[in-house]
């Protein structure tokens, strides 16, 4: 028994503990705590990754409409290469005038950025040729037929729903269950929907504009409140929405840094 | 403080991070596989870290973890570590709402019995006795103070350092190092009293 080998250690002792824990293999020095902290630690278990099939058809369906904030960061990074672009056209245009070379329309509202398409942080829709989102990833895309829904139904097509009982109840699924008017209509549901989607590939549908927003995700009106977002809770008991942003922990994209 | 700032993590662990890393910025660029690496090296923590959060609520929390991850995963930018944080912190607001919802505190003790993960077909007895010991510590952590299991968790289950715990509960690093030491020293009082070692798993399960 080795349990009185920790009854008194101090700081560093216990840091050495907490790394230790997370290394592979056994305790360097195996006592109680060390082991304990290390099975903590253990390795997955099968249970712990059901929930991957939802996950990977939330990620399919973020990338097949880009999110609220990256479309705001480039709208500022537009702003910033405008003003960039300014500053070297200016000289461009002035040197252009004294050339005598009409430059009427240039210097004033410098069209050079707006021309441009703006790389967005996001990845392009590279894998998308078969989608009707416009080619036009800056604007809203109002033309896509709730891609979330579309990749859903592609993830419970390839088996999630009967592999794990426990995908179907997850909050993707259960819109997918919603919009479809119940779970046992899903499969009807989503063979439609894929017919449509792979059978014409050039429709744009004409509902486009009136689509409503996509059920998994991006309230394009609460880009600064993405807690709200989760379509089946569309009451809230408890509190108004005001006091959401008054939150301790501070933003998940930006982690606040927390000064030593 | 008197302990020496955050000393770099064990080998292996940043070797993970390193990969950890490398997956992150593959799902950025759009690719799933990226994506599922990434999942299969955070969920595990997150989910145990969860538990303790809200109880059997876990795997709902975490599921909707992942779609907002999933979703801002553009704007994250950041290495494998910091990716833990990130998501970490995504899920931690998660469940905080989800506790506010609820109008309860948050569970600390309740929802370990749910641990018991049924063991695969391809499990080997060996795994089984793995997942057997892993419940019981969590058990074990569970019933410290919150403070402290959280400390004790997010540094050794979800594997950040104290800054990056820190980040996560809104914390300077020197609290988030004294909480988890303190728990360590609790657990191993309760460790002594009960006279066991974790590889007597039965008379861990009896201690709940």
């Amino acid at each position: 028994m080795s349990t009185h080998r920790h009854r008194r250690f101090d700081r560093r002792t216990a840091e050495q503990l907490l790394r230790d824990a997370q290394s592979p293999g056994r305790p360097a020095a195996p006592d109680a705590l060390g082991e304990l902290l290390h099975a903590a630690a253990g390795p997955a278990r099968e249970g712990e990754l059901a929930g991957e099939q939802a996950a990977v058809a939330a990620f399919r369906a973020a990338r097949l409409a880009p999110a609220p904030l990256p479309r705001r960061r480039t709208m500022i990074k537009t702003t910033l290469a405008g003003m960039m672009a300014a500053k070297i056209l200016a000289p461009v245009a002035a040197a252009a005038a004294v050339g005598g070379i009409t430059v009427a329309g240039v210097t004033g509202t410098l069209p050079l950025p707006e021309d441009t398409p703006a790389n967005p942080p996001a990845q392009q829709p590279t894998t998308t040729p078969r989608s009707v989102i416009p080619t036009q990833d800056n604007a809203a895309t109002p033309a896509a037929p709730n891609p979330s829904l579309t990749g859903l139904c592609q993830a419970y097509t390839s088996g999630v729903a009967t592999a794990e009982g426990k995908a179907m109840d997850s909050p993707a699924f259960q819109v997918l269950i919603a919009k479809a008017g119940g779970e046992d209509k899903v499969t009807g549901y989503c063979a439609h929907r894929l017919a449509d989607r792979s059978g014409a590939p050039q429709s744009v549908p004409s509902t486009g504009p009136t689509t409503p927003p996509h059920p998994t995700g991006r309230p394009s009106e609460l880009p600064g409140v993405p807690d709200e977002d989760r379509p089946d809770r569309s009451t809230h008991p408890t509190g108004p929405p005001t006091s959401k942003p008054a939150h301790p922990i501070g933003s998940p994209t930006a982690m606040p840094p927390a000064g030593p | 403080m008197s302990v020496q700032d955050d000393p770099s993590p064990p080998l292996a662990h940043r070797m993970a991070d390193r990969e950890l890393s490398a997956a992150v910025v593959a799902a950025q660029r759009g690719d799933e596989d990226g994506f599922r690496l990434a999942y299969r090296a955070v969920q595990p923590g997150l989910l145990r870290y969860l538990r303790l959060l809200v109880g059997s609520d876990a795997e709902d929390v975490a599921a909707e973890s992942w779609l907002q991850i999933a979703r801002d995963l553009p704007s994250f930018s950041g290495d494998g570590d910091g990716f833990r944080g990130w998501a970490t912190t995504i899920a931690r607001r998660r469940a905080l709402d989800h506790l506010r919802r609820a109008r309860r505190r948050p569970v600390v003790e309740a929802g370990v019995e749910e641990l018991s993960v049924l063991p695969g077909d391809a499990d080997t007895a060996d795994a089984a006795m793995t997942a057997l010991a892993t419940d019981a510590a969590l058990a074990l952590l569970a019933r410290l103070p919150r403070e402290q299991a959280e400390a004790v968790l997010l540094r050794v289950v979800v594997g950040l350092d104290a800054k990056t715990a820190g980040r996560v509960l809104g914390k300077r690093p020197g609290a988030v190092r004294t909480a988890s030491h303190r728990g360590l020293r609790r657990l191993a009082e309760h460790l002594e009293q009960a006279g066991v070692t974790l590889s007597d798993s039965a008379a861990l399960t009896d201690m709940r």
